[in-house]
């Protein structure tokens, strides 16, 4: 080797040496505080768990990865400003999502600006797709198939009236629209289909109307205060219906120890369930690193946002590419699996490959009851 | 000259600019609406094929739910049986909104809506009665669609397809997008290649202008061909300089001579009518030297024989019948005597009257046709040697307020100019002369059956020193005068009518009033 040849090669160790050293900077905002706090933390401890597994796997691309994670206080107009941040400021190479569909919407405003691709782990309100972003993508399937698996259950078990009822977010109302769409196909009566605005928190009344309905099964499209308000006033009306149905707080194991045994044969919809309930690569795994690094079991809140590191880091694989335009367009086709199961999008960006499952509150415990293929349980009807 | 003048269409830069720009433009539309024709018919025949695999590929989605439920076992589990028809509803829902199309999907039996995201009902698609299996026309929102109905029997379901003819507007959209840009680049090109030529072209043109209006000589320095062309001018300039200075001398020389030239016509005019008066003159003369002949002659030889009979007398020598003889003839002496005086006397009168009118050119008022008379009678010394008839009409006791010598010289001059260019020596002829009055104007209308004048001379006839006849002494003014005397002195005019050996015809209008 001649002076020349070893000049040139100190020169690309050290080019290498100098890239290798400057880190991936991934940017989020979460409602850390407020009222999608709890959801919003499973979210940030899953991306935290991502990043230490990406480290340590060398980073990507040969490069280690960062992250800043702002609270935004479950506001939609702090989010967005905390993202223009992020992007200006922090200037980051690519960013995770928020958590709740209202949050998300504003945060588009942003992302779509300044073309950075948005994973949604936080949010599946199908008006979100509606809009013809460019650069964001479903990690878990939207809200109006959320009810789908249910309805087909309670209807292999002879229940065919439906009543209906949701909070005014847009997430809740594509629960419900979703659920009245799948009911009607299924040739099913919908009893009644009513709304309440977000924050109310006493629903006796409109528990006595779903009652005078009577409606079999109760489906409530919400989150989680919603979930465990709507079961407290049917308590307190001393009444339930052959199946009640909440979407988002049941997931959670706080519902159990909030509501105890009234939290018992509560139905919702899962987009995961830990320790391979879910039966996906790494999800077991996932599962006991999770626990063993915060000490609480893991939602699909945390393994929609742990899927989403994971389907970042693939794409940029994919692309060879910290290229933004060219990630997009490799999540645009992109064809894989992740703890949450398989991603695919259709044209609008929307999930089409992930699988819901159903899940049921069974002596204290969640259990998946459908979809019949994988269930562990049969479903409990009163 | 600021570069956006009032008269900007009449600026040579615009004349240059202005041809390539409309040709551009012209060309321009056509290409677009060829091209867009093309793109419109291509995409729409894109559409009508994309709407054709849709429906194949939405007929093997609804076919492969319904192999499924044959696969299982479960064809006849009404409760699998609806599951998967609501599978393959939201199959089709998630189809239909990833390829953009509008679907109305209804069972054959009960006619109730599956899937629906139009506008429409049932009802109205069975009234459009569409074609089963090929492409369809149908107006949705009062836009024109393209519609694929099929069937999928063992479920009785019938789905109709519709796709927007407009799903090629984004394409068309870029065309006129791309053809709008090209527009702006065009039209900026235009303006910097009118600006440049306004700089190339038009400012030099301006600066060779300027001076040229100014008659100052340009002296332009910069583009060759311009300076090329001031130059020329300069050169082209001083030669008209030059030019334009020996003209003005040769102008002047011209007008000199001009001027000399007219007082030459004058003097001749004045020595022209001298030589009538004089050729008169010598007529009168001639005519009175007879009468006064005969006269002397008589009053000599009754002198004579009046000394002899005196003598006689004296002598008383006489006899009865000499003195008899005497005194017949000394009466027919003193009557030939008085006679050929009285002519004299005429004659005199006549000619005083005539010459006196000529010379003097007072106005008087005077009766025409007697006037006219004494002018033909003081011609008649010149008149007789002819064999000409010369008959005037002219109604009796005709007062006019004029000048008698102007007329004398009109008629007298018309009548010589006959005589002399008119007719041969001794040639028998006839001559005119027509006076009327109406209300305030007066025609004289004289003719002649003489040799006429040729087409060609016709018109010069009334030219001051135009003659057939310079050889005999002809001046070429006679006409000229009497052109001059009826428009100057009687505010008159004259025209002449003449064709070749049928004489002429001179009409002569004098307005009476002024």
């Amino acid at each position: 080797m001649n002076s020349i040849n070893k000049v040139i090669f100190i020169f690309f160790i050290f080019l290498s040496i100098s890239y290798a050293s400057e880190s991936i900077k991934i940017g989020a905002s979460l409602g850390l505080t407020g009222k999608y706090s709890f959801m919003s933390k499973m979210n940030k401890m899953a991306y935290e768990l991502w990043i230490k597994d990406v480290n340590d796997r060398g980073g990507i691309l040969g490069r280690k990865v960062e992250i800043i994670i702002y609270d935004d206080n479950s506001k939609p107009n702090k989010a967005k400003e905390l993202y223009e941040k992020l992007i200006l400021t922090d200037k980051v190479d690519f960013v995770l999502a928020p958590y709740s569909s209202g949050i998300t919407k504003k945060v588009l405003e942003v992302t779509e600006k300044y073309g950075y691709p948005l994973l949604s782990s936080g949010a599946a309100a199908d008006t979100l797709w509606k809009q013809g972003h460019r650069y964001f993508f479903g990690v878990f399937i939207p809200a109006n198939k959320y009810t789908k698996g249910f309805l087909e259950m309670v209807l292999r078990k002879g229940m065919t009236k439906i009543a209906i009822v949701s909070a005014d977010d847009p997430f809740s109302q594509s629960i419900a629209s979703g659920a009245n769409k799948w009911s009607k196909r299924l040739g099913m009566d919908v009893v009644l289909f009513d709304s309440f605005k977000k924050g109310r928190r006493n629903l006796d009344s409109l528990a006595k109307k779903i009652h005078l309905s009577n409606a079999d099964v109760l489906i409530v499209g919400g989150h989680y205060f919603e979930s465990v308000d709507m079961r407290r006033s049917l308590t307190n009306i001393n009444w339930y219906p052959k199946a009640y149905y909440a979407s988002v707080g049941p997931v959670t194991q706080k519902y159990y120890d909030n509501l105890n045994t009234e939290a018992e044969l509560t139905f919702s919809s899962s987009q995961w369930e830990p320790y391979g309930l879910a039966p996906y690569p790494g999800a077991k795994e996932f599962s006991n690193n999770f626990f063993k690094r915060y000490q609480v079991d893991p939602t699909y809140h945390a393994s929609s946002a742990y899927a989403a590191g994971q389907i970042l880091e693939t794409a940029i694989k994919k692309a060879k590419s910290f290229d933004k335009d060219k990630v997009r367009d490799i999540l645009s086709s992109l064809d894989t699996i992740t703890i949450m199961g398989r991603y695919g999008v259709d044209s609008l960006g929307v999930q089409i490959r992930h699988l819901s499952l159903v899940i049921q509150w069974q002596n204290g415990k969640k259990e998946v009851v459908g979809p019949e293929e994988i269930k562990t349980v049969d479903a409990i009807i009163k | 000259m600021s570069f956006l003048d009032l008269n900007f269409f009449n600026k040579l830069t615009f004349k240059i600019v202005f041809p390539i720009f409309l040709t551009m433009t012209i060309l321009g539309f056509f290409l677009y609406f060829f091209i867009l024709n093309t793109v419109t018919e291509f995409s729409l025949q894109s559409i009508k094929k994309d709407l054709n695999v849709a429906s194949r590929s939405l007929y093997n989605v609804i076919d492969d739910g319904f192999s499924k439920l044959l696969n299982t076992g479960k064809s006849l589990d009404n409760i699998s049986i609806r599951i998967q028809k609501a599978d393959t509803l939201g199959e089709i829902e998630d189809f239909v909104r990833n390829t953009n199309l509008k679907v109305l999907l209804y069972e054959n039996s009960s006619n109730k809506l599956l899937l629906n995201n139009t506008t429409y009902n049932v009802k109205d698609i069975m009234n459009a009665k569409l074609h089963e299996n090929t492409v369809s026309t149908l107006e949705y929102e009062e836009i024109d669609h393209y519609v694929w109905y099929f069937k999928f029997e063992p479920w009785l379901w019938n789905i109709v397809l519709m796709k927007d003819v407009r799903d090629y507007s984004g394409l068309i959209k870029k065309v006129q997008i791309v053809y709008f840009a090209t527009g702006i680049v065009v039209f900026i090109i235009s303006f910097i290649l009118i600006y440049y030529l306004h700089k190339t072209i038009k400012v030099p043109i301006a600066r060779l202008i300027a001076p040229i209006k100014m008659k100052t000589n340009p002296n332009y320095k910069g583009v060759y061909e311009f300076e090329f062309l001031s130059n020329s001018i300069n050169d082209m300039m001083n030669v008209i300089q030059k030019n334009e200075n020996v003209q003005k001398r040769k102008a002047e020389e011209l007008e000199k001579t001009i001027e000399e030239l007219k007082l030459m016509q004058t003097q001749l005019i004045e020595s022209e009518k001298m030589a009538a008066l004089g050729g008169l003159v010598a007529g009168v003369a001639h005519e009175i030297n007879t009468p006064v002949g005969n006269g002397i002659t008589g009053i000599t030889y009754l002198v004579d024989i009046t000394e002899s009979i005196s003598k006689k007398y004296k002598t008383n020598d006489i006899s009865e019948d000499e003195f008899e003889e005497y005194l017949r003839t000394s009466k027919d002496l003193s009557t030939m005597i008085s006679i050929n005086l009285q002519k004299t006397a005429h004659l005199v009168k006549s000619f005083k009257q005539v010459a006196v009118d000529q010379s003097t050119e007072e106005k008087r008022k005077f009766n025409l046709k007697d006037y006219l008379n004494e002018v033909l009678f003081s011609l008649s010394p010149i008149t007789q040697k002819t064999n000409l008839s010369i008959i005037l009409n002219c109604e009796e006791g005709l007062i006019i307020n004029s000048y008698p010598g102007a007329f004398s010289q009109v008629v007298s001059n018309l009548i010589i100019n006959s005589i002399r260019h008119g007719y041969k020596e001794k040639q028998v002829g006839n001559i005119l002369i027509n006076v009327s009055k109406h209300t305030n104007n007066l025609q004289v209308i004289y003719k002649d059956d003489g040799c006429g004048i040729s087409k060609d001379n016709l018109e010069k006839i009334f030219d001051p020193f135009f003659t057939t006849n310079r050889k005999a002494g002809g001046t070429g003014l006679g006409l000229n005068i009497i052109q001059n005397i009826i428009v100057k002195n009687l505010n008159g005019t004259i025209t002449c009518k003449s064709k070749e050996d049928y004489g002429v015809e001179f009409t002569i209008k004098i307005n009476m009033i002024c």
